[in-house]
This record gives structure tokens, sequence and C-alpha cells, in this order.
């Protein structure tokens, strides 16, 4: 095996070892309840809206840039959404699918407008973000006038909570696979995925081999605000409504939390989905067990973020070490 | 330093180093890239820990664990790439870390004084209070050894002081560099141009391998010699014998009227089939800006540009790249390279569209053979196409560049600086290839500051001056009195 | 431009009395309509949408000029609204204070301009200031009814959680009268679980999954208000359990659907457009001269299946 990809295995492997015995330390202290598979599966349930979000963000942390819009996205595409599917006249798998279809374009939309002045005038993304995070938010409020809209078609009802093989594969959990999936090898396979990188690792010298930044740029933004489309989708499926309070703020920050505690840099050029993935995970366990084991709120919130900062801490250290190894 | 080694995983960096310096002397050290100067030079600043030897100052042994540490010694260091913060005027360059204070509050005047008193010993002047980032980089250098002086240092270390210099300014160096000697300050001169050692340097240990191969008086140590210590074999001659161009070769590129205000005015030369033409010239005399607008790298205001006869359009890196240019850039590790991504990843970067199956997806086994097959061709020292290209040196990272402008089959290669800060065996490896490149059929325009390879390499020279090409010469009139005279602006 | 002049024109007209009266005004009663300013925590919530459509028409009855402004959960925002009241020197100030404590130097620097403070559905917590009247729903009432639902929801028996809120003053109350009322009715049911979801519903959806996952023989669930309510639903319908009985508060029209469809028992309801007239009663009572109750309760139903039909 190769030196960069043993060191990459051996990452990946200590992040499950970690997870590992988290995992067996909580399940005692919880009296077993943790590690019951019902249990389990709900925690991947309840992390597949934080980790495809993460997703997105991932592809625009590693270019270097950031989205802030993210959260208030989810509020927008699950009141247009819910807007879309009240007034259509489909039934069935046609309304679903042209449904979602709706969300992923509101959301690749916002995330075009998201892209435009940073690609073509350079802009910071925390800026432009930021003003999408307010708009989206605003304009959420506007069209479902300030309150939930409530889906009148029960059809969505599986895609929110159903699940396959008598409810041991909740439906959003096999999203979450199919996203990871197509999004790894989106990045680490398709020469967008190496764009990418090299964008995030030295934008010059991509630009110089022949890369058009600013279109891989704009892409990376678009699959953003999709990947929060697609989050607002299975929230309105989920509570049968697209509310504009869904977003409270925190789904954002969450998100770049799960990306950063997987490893990928804010300084770009680095990060895997599966880094994502992990992380996710790690703050889901965390937020479950700390549940589990009736842990106050506002201590909840002080160990969440010790255990952000001890990633990153962490994640650096190793790097030294091997670096001076 | 005595006895120094250092081990990095799988490598043998330094073996058994011994190296003394004199007050008032100036020794410099070579070797090619990988040699072990970099490491040796880290332990002396406290920056890496040796595993073995010792290192004495004025006779006593000391232990030299962080980089203050080596600053409390005397012992000052002036990297290759500056350590000054680019917002901050001289003055405040020059005192931070050590400011002076009054009470509470920053004692301008005191520091001001302080970094006057400094240039005043080094008989230089400068703009004290504009921010560094806006002053050439010799100013620059002259700041960084002004800094290491205010802080008393008796050994200054200089890694490639002159790579980015021009002519005038290495004179004006060199001069404040025997202010020092003279001063009693010793001096550790790292450089890769043989040619300047005679004037500067008192003596020249030659590091190969992580070992030192000679230590001897300049004057009694010629280039030739030390270039064999260096590479270890003889080298016949810097230069490879080049190709004649074919009298009816045609022309390959031919650019008219390119004109990018205000760096680039109204240039038009043209390039056959097999020929080399150098652009020479002063810094700043706009021959980056000509062959960065040729590529597409900036757009230009206006003229044409024709590739085998066709007239095409360039807006973009990308299209110049669709229309055969390889632009091998001055600045491989700002420009050049993603230096986070492995060897093969860097190979493949402008034409990875050669490794997409029909599924679309990278092949990876396809990437790392054509990679292997650049490592061996161009020899390039990595221990696997999945290296970090931020771990290689110089020659071998400027080989990557050089693997990945290869394989697009470029009827036009656009070299800028093509051997900057890389040594003399991989100079010459370069130097080879282009005749590979020119005997192939292909194009070549080459930018470059050092005269001799200019002259060595080039069948014709342009001398660019104010963004214009002022003069021309063949190969066999160029004289390098002659090019200087040009691009000077001085009467020939 | 020419197209703006008339209305311009028209534009200062309107200012122009407004200003010489603002110039010449005294503390005593001017000419034209009473003006009441009414700053409120949130507009975008329905909750205060409903309160503001009930101070509209109240008013409209009295003929006062009423002025709503959205403090947008900022108190920063809150504070110099009630500024521009005072300088815009209105008779009466209306508040739904988005931080109870913050408020106190707003209310103190309109009791220096002698302008009446009145606050409805959420109280000045601060010790400063003086408040001629608070008009809310009285939550401990209501959370007593949320209660007396869950008991006969669960034939008074077995074990309940809570969906909390606990750093919001009239939830706390909500939730002493809930506890109070099963005390009092069903003492035989036990509230094992008391989580803090901070009122949203994804948080709520989440939290339920973890409460459900502990406590199995779960037979109810208080949310404290709808989000909380049916961020809950999710989780129970998600985790494919049945015959949990889940009591909100504020019948929204989500939480009324639900209802309905019998994935919620019953709801708490309050009557925020009531909350706005009353307040609009009790300025009308201040400024006919009358002396006016420091405390107006309005009571808090219930909203049931019965209710859905």
């Amino acid at each position: 095996m190769k030196a960069e990809t043993r060191t990459y295995w051996l990452r990946a492997g200590g992040a499950v070892a970690f997870l590992i015995v988290l995992a067996l330390v909580i399940n005692f202290a919880s009296h077993g309840t943790f590690l019951q598979p019902g249990n389990v599966v709900r925690v991947l349930r309840q992390i597949t809206y934080n980790f495809i979000m993460g997703v997105g963000e991932t592809f625009v942390i590693i270019t270097a840039g950031i989205d802030l819009s993210i959260g208030s996205l989810i509020s927008l595409t699950g009141v247009v959404m819910a807007l879309f599917a009240n007034a259509t006249g489909l039934h069935g798998f046609a309304l679903i699918a042209a449904t979602l279809i709706v969300g992923l374009a509101v959301g690749g939309a916002a995330g075009f407008v998201n892209a435009v002045p940073v690609v073509k005038l350079n802009l910071p993304p925390f800026i432009t973000t930021l003003a999408m995070m307010q708009i989206a938010l605003g304009l959420s409020y506007i069209l479902s006038g300030g309150q939930p809209v409530p889906l009148q078609s029960t059809d969505f009802q599986n895609t929110g909570y159903g699940s396959f093989l008598h409810t041991i594969v909740p439906i959003p959990v096999i999203w979450m696979i199919v996203v990871l999936i197509v999004s790894s090898v989106l990045l680490m396979r398709t020469r967008f995925g190496r764009y990418v990188f090299a964008i995030g690792g030295n934008e010059e010298a991509a630009r110089l081999a022949g890369i058009s930044v600013g279109r891989v740029k704009t892409a990376v933004y678009v699959i953003s605000g999709m990947c929060a489309g697609m989050v607002g989708f299975l929230y309105m499926s989920l509570f049968s409504s697209g509310s504009p309070q869904t977003a409270t703020g925190n789904e954002m920050l969450n998100a770049i939390a799960a990306v950063v505690v997987g490893g990928t840099s804010l300084m770009g050029g680095r990060g895997a989905i599966v880094g994502t993935f992990f992380g996710a995970l790690l703050i889901g366990f965390l937020d479950n067990a700390m549940n589990l084991l009736q842990i106050n709120s506002y201590l909840q919130w002080v160990v969440l973020g010790g255990v952000i900062l001890l990633a990153v801490v962490l994640d650096e250290l190793r790097k030294r070490y091997l670096k001076r190894a | 330093m005595r006895g120094i080694g250092k081990s990095f995983p799988g490598v043998r960096a330094l073996e058994d180093v011994s190296l003394d310096l004199q007050a008032g002397e100036v020794h410099a050290l070579v070797g090619e890239n990988g040699a072990g100067k970099s490491t040796l030079m880290k332990i002396l600043a406290g920056a890496l820990a040796a595993d073995t030897g010792e290192i004495a100052i004025d006779g006593k042994t000391v232990t030299i664990g962080s980089p203050r540490t080596a600053e409390n010694l005397g012992v000052g260091m002036i990297y290759q790439e500056f350590n000054l913060v680019p917002a901050l005027n001289a003055v405040d360059n020059i005192v931070l870390g050590n400011e002076p204070v009054n009470g509470l509050l920053l004692d301008e005047g005191a520091a001001r004084k302080r970094a006057e008193a400094v240039f005043a010993e080094l008989g230089i002047t400068l703009p004290l209070t504009v921010g560094t980032s806006s002053l050439r980089v010799a100013q620059q250098q002259m700041i960084e050894i002004a800094k290491v002086l205010s802080r008393s240092a008796r050994i200054i270390v200089m890694d490639e002081p002159t790579a980015a210099l021009t002519n005038n300014e290495i004179t004006k160096l060199f001069e404040v560099i025997r202010t020092l000697k003279a001063r009693g300050v010793g001096i550790v001169y790292i450089s890769h141009r043989l040619e300047e050692l005679p004037d500067i340097a008192d003596r020249v240990t030659v590091l190969r391998d992580g070992r030192v191969i000679e230590t001897r008086v300049t004057k009694d140590f010629p280039p030739d010699d030390i270039i064999r210590a260096m590479v270890g074999r003889r080298l016949e001659s810097h230069f490879p014998d080049l190709p004649a161009v074919a009298p009816d070769a045609p022309v390959v590129l031919a650019v008219r009227d390119l004109t990018r205000a205000p760096s680039v005015n109204g240039v038009s030369f043209e390039v056959r089939r097999g020929e080399i033409v150098g652009l020479a010239g002063l810094v700043g005399a706009g021959r980056t800006e000509i062959v960065r607008a040729i590529a597409g790298a900036d757009i230009p205001e206006q003229g044409a540009i024709d590739v085998q006869g066709r007239a095409i359009r360039i807006r973009s890196p990308h299209d110049g790249i669709a229309a055969g240019f390889a632009f091998i850039t001055e600045d491989r590790k700002a420009q050049g390279l993603v230096l986070g991504m492995s060897v093969r990843e860097n190979v493949t970067l402008a034409h990875l569209e050669q490794f997409v199956e029909r599924d679309r997806l990278i092949d990876r086994r396809k990437e790392q053979a054509t990679t292997r097959e650049y490592i061996e061709q161009l020899d390039i020292r990595t221990p696997s196409t999945e290296q970090l290209v931020r771990n290689l040196s110089g020659g071998n990272q400027q080989k990557v560049v050089l693997a990945k402008w290869l394989l697009g089959n470029a009827k036009v290669f656009l070299f800028d600086e093509p051997t900057r800060g890389i040594d003399v065996g991989a100079k010459a490896e370069i130097y080879n290839l282009m005749v590979k490149l020119v005997n192939g059929g292909a194009g070549i325009v080459m930018v470059s500051s050092e005269l001799p390879e200019v002259l060595g390499m080039a069948h014709r020279i342009l001398v660019i001056r104010g963004g214009r090409i002022v003069r021309e010469f063949d190969r066999a009139q160029a004289t390098p009195d002659a090019v200087i005279a040009a691009a000077t602006g001085a009467a020939a | 431009m020419k197209k703006f002049g008339p209305a311009a024109l028209a534009a200062i007209a309107l200012l122009l009395p407004a200003c010489s009266s603002n110039s010449s005004s005294t503390t005593t009663t001017k000419a034209g309509p009473k003006t009441i300013g009414v700053s409120i925590q949130d507009l975008e919530a329905q909750f205060y949408q409903q309160m503001e459509a009930g101070m509209k028409s109240e008013a409209a009855k009295f003929g006062y000029k009423v002025t709503f402004v959205d403090a947008s959960r900022d108190s920063a925002r809150q504070q110099s609204q009630v500024e521009d009241f005072i300088s815009r020197k209105v008779d009466a100030i209306i508040l739904t204070p988005y931080d109870s404590q913050a408020i106190g130097s707003a209310i103190v620097e309109a009791n220096n301009a002698n302008i009446p403070v009145f606050t409805a559905d959420i109280a000045n917590a601060s010790k400063q200031g003086t408040v001629v009247s608070h008009v809310a729903s009285n939550n401990v009432q209501g959370g007593q009814q949320a209660g007396m639902l869950m008991c006969a929801a669960v034939h008074n028996a077995g074990s309940v959680a809570i969906i909390d809120e606990p750093e919001v003053t009239s939830v706390q109350d909500r939730v002493r009268g809930f506890r109070m009322a099963l005390q009092q009715h069903c003492p035989n049911v036990k509230v094992v679980a008391d989580v803090d979801s901070g009122g949203t519903r994804t948080k709520a959806n989440a939290d339920t999954g973890d409460v459900l996952q502990r406590y199995k023989d779960l037979k109810g669930i208080f949310g404290i208000n709808d989000d909380s309510a049916l961020g809950a639903v999710a989780a129970i319908q998600a985790a494919g359990l049945k015959g949990i009985a889940v009591v909100g508060y504020d019948a929204s029209p989500e939480a009324r659907a639900a209802i309905k469809n019998g994935s919620m028992v019953g709801d708490a309801i309050q009557h925020p457009d009531v909350i706005g007239a009353k307040t609009i009663d009790v300025i009308h009572d201040y400024f006919s001269g009358k002396t006016v109750p420091a405390r107006i309760d309005v009571p808090v139903g219930t909203y049931t299946k019965a209710n859905a039909q």
C-alpha cells in the first residue's frame, strides 16, 4: 500500500476505533439502551439531515469557500415545495418526484446566485452567502405568510418517516446512503472532483492548468444549495408541512461542524465525504447519548463545543506527529 | 558544527557533517537540491533538532532548541521566502517581536532610530514608512538583513539571496555583505549560482547526499571542480548542443502587435518549428507579462496570435491549452503546482480528459502508469506517484511541472525562468529536455534572467525593455555585453 | 421626477400638521385621535399576528390610531422603537418584550416621558420601570388544561414526558400548571423526562426519538408549543409507534389538523386575539380616567377532536 493511502486508512481506522470505544462507554453508562439496534438506526436517521447538508458544505469548503445560507435554504425550499405540492394536481410518485425536483431547483438556483458574485467579482463567499441566508429566510416567511404550509397530500409520509423491511431501514437512511455513495464518487473519482481539490489547493495553478475555475466554483455552490433542497424535502416530508421556522440558525453551524470534525480543512484543498459522515455520526451519537443519559441541555452545548474543539486539535496533533515521525 | 547527523523516515538527510565559520568570513554552501543544505541550516536555526553531533559558538557548546534560542545566540536566518509582514512598514518589520516600549505604548521614535541606525551601518537608504509589500524584492531583502542585524546577529545564513535579484541589485547586495564582513559577521551563503562565488565567498563547502564532499578556499576551487564535487561526475558542458533550425521550417507561433498596457506594448515576433526564442531583459521589463498574455493567463487588450498559421482567440488559460500552448510559470509553488496534491494528481491535472473512462470516472491505474513513465523519463526523485508534491525538492517539483505539460503534446512551450532555484544537475536535464522538445517539432519561448542560459539555450534572443522588443540577436552575434547594454538601455 | 411631485406634496402636507402639533404639544391632550405605538417581539409568529389583528379591530371601535412595529427578536431594536414612539409622542405604548429583563430601560424612558406603558403576553420581569397593566394568558391555568387533557388521554396512569423550553417564563408557567393538574387529577401519571428542545420542531423531533428509546412504556407527551408537539408526533410515527398521546399548546392550524386526524389528542388554546382586544380595552379605560387592574388574565381553553369536527 502506498504511503498516502496508508495514512488515509490509518486516519479512517482511528476515527472508527474512537467511535467504537466511545459507543461502548456510552452504552455502559446508559445501561445498554445506546447500542440497541433500534437506537443505532434512529441515530443514523437523525444524522441524515446534518450529513446531507454537510456533503454540500464539504464541496464548498474544499474549494476554500463557505456556504452560510444552507439553513435558510432548508426553510425556503420546504415552503416552496409545500406550496407547489398543494397547488399541483399530481399524485403518488409523480407528485413526490416533481416536488423533489422543484426543491432541488430552488436550492440550486439559490446556490447559483451565491456563486455569481464570488466568481465574477471575487467577493468573499462569507458575505454573499450571509446575504443569501437573510434573503432566503425572508422569502420563506413572505411566501408562507409566516405560517407553516401543511401538505394536503399524504403521499410524502413514506419518504419522510417510512421504512423498509419492517421498520429496520428508515427511508431517510437510504437517502443518506445514496448521497454518500454518489457524492463520494463525484468528489473522488471524477474530473470535477479533482478540480474541486485543485482549486482549493492552489486556485491560480488550477486556472493556469486550464480548469474553468468559475464553472467549478459555481457548481459547488449549486451542489450545496441542492443538498439544502434535499434536506428541505426530507424535513417537509417528515413534518408534512413546509415551515419557515424549520431553520433555527443551528443547522448550518452543525453542518460545518460535521465537515470540520470530519477532517476537511477550512483552508481548502483537503477533505472527504466519508470524513463528514463520521463527523455527523460523532455529533449525532453525542446528542443522542447525552439525551439518553439525561444530561442538562446547557451542559450539552458545552460538551458539544468541547468535542468539536477536541476533534480539530487532535487532528492537528496527529498531522504534526506524522510529519515528524 | 561537528558530526551533525539527521534522519527522516526512510531518508538519511545528513551524515557526520562538520562545518566551521570564522568571524568576518563568507562561507558558501553549495550542493544539488536534496543534498542537505536546508536541513543543516534548519538545525543551526533551531527549527529542527539534530540526531547526533554538536554545535559550538565562540568555542562554547550550545543547544539550540528553538528559533528563539538561535536568535539569542546571534544566529540570523534570511530565507528565500522572506518573513516580512507585508502590510507593515520597514521600521515595524525590523522591530517586530522586539518593539521598544515607553511604558505600555510603543515608542515609535526609538523604533525608527533603531532602524535608521542599522540602515546607516549598511550604507543603504530605503523608504521606511510604506508597507513592505509595495517594495521591490531587493529592498525587502535589505529589510530582512537589517532585521537580523538589529538583533545583534553574528552569524547570518542567507539562502539563495540572489535568486530573484537583478545584476545591479546583486552588486549592491555584495557591497552590503562586504560591510557585514568588515564588522566581523560570519555569513553562511547558500547559492546555486556558482559564477558569483569567486566574487563573494572566502571558502566553499560542497554537500552531496547529506555528506560534506569537500571544503576549499574559493580561489583554489574552480567552478568545474565544484560542479564535479556536487554531481559526482564531470559535466561536459552546461549546455547541450542546439540542433539547427531548418531554413524552411514553418512558423508555429506568430504574435502581432500584442498589447496589454502598461507592461506589454506592441510586441510582434515569430517562432519557427524547432526553434528556441529567448526573451532577455531586466526584471520588470515585461517578459513574463508577454508570455502570460500569449498563454491566456492575462487577457491582452489587442494583438493577434497565430498557431501553426491559424488565427486563434485566447480568453483564458483553457483556450491557450486548447490552442497548443504549454505555459511553465516562473513561480512553481504559487502558480505551477498544487502542493497538497500528489505527484500523480499534479501531472494529470491539465489533461485529465485523457484519463477519463467511458463511465466518466477517472482511471487511477492509467494515471499511475503514465505518471510512472514520466518519473522514469525525467528522473523525478520521489518515493511513489502518491507522494505529495510539497515534500519534493525544488528541482523535482519543477520536473513535475514539466511532466504536466509534456502530457499534452503542446506545439509551443512557454518557459518562464525554467531553472530558477534548481540545482546544476537538474538544470542540465531540463536543457536536454528542451532540446528533445524542439527535435520533436515544438517551438519554445524562454524567459530567463540568467544570461548564460539565454546565450546558451536560444537560437534567437529578443531583448525586452519597457514592454517592447528593443533588440534582436542571432545566437552567433549575441555577446553578454551587447545583451546587457540593450536590456539596460545603455548605448551599444 | 414629475410623477412623484404630487405624491411628495401630499406626503409633506400630511407631515406638516404632525410636525406643528409635535412642536407645540405638551403633556395635555391634543387634538385628533389618540395614537398607540405597539412593538411586538416577533411579528413573524402567527400568534402575534393574531394578537395584532385583535388589537386592530378593537382599536377601530374607539377610533385609535395604532402603529405596529416588529422588534424581530432583537432587544436593541425594540429599545430604539420605544424611543421612536417617545419622540413621536404617542399617547400609549404596548409592548410584547422580546427579552423580559432587558425591556426595563425602555420602559423607564417612556415613564420619564409620561407615556403610559402596557404589556401584552410577556411581562416586564426587570425591577425597573412602571407598567400600567399587563394582559396575558393565564399560562398556569393553560398548563392545567393541558394536564387534564393528558390525564384523560392516558386513563389516569402511566409515564409521560415534557418537551420543554424552560428559559421562557410563560413556558415555565405552562409546565407548572401541567404538573399541578397531574398531581391533583391523576397522581398515578408520572413525568419521567423533561427535555429542553428550544421550542423548535427539528430539535423536538430528535429529542423525542431519544426519549422514546429510553422509555419504552411512555404513554404521553406534552409539547409546550405546537412545534414541539408536532416534532414529537413525527418522531412517534417514524419509530412506528402507536397509542402515545400528544398534547400541545396554541392550536395552530397544523396542530388542529393533527388533532382532527387523531395523531394528537388535543391542545391548550390561547386566544391571542382576545389578549390584543383586552389590551386596547384596558387602555380605553385608562384614557377614560378609570382605575385599571395591574394584571388582566385571559383564560386559556382547550381544543380537541370535538372542536375539530
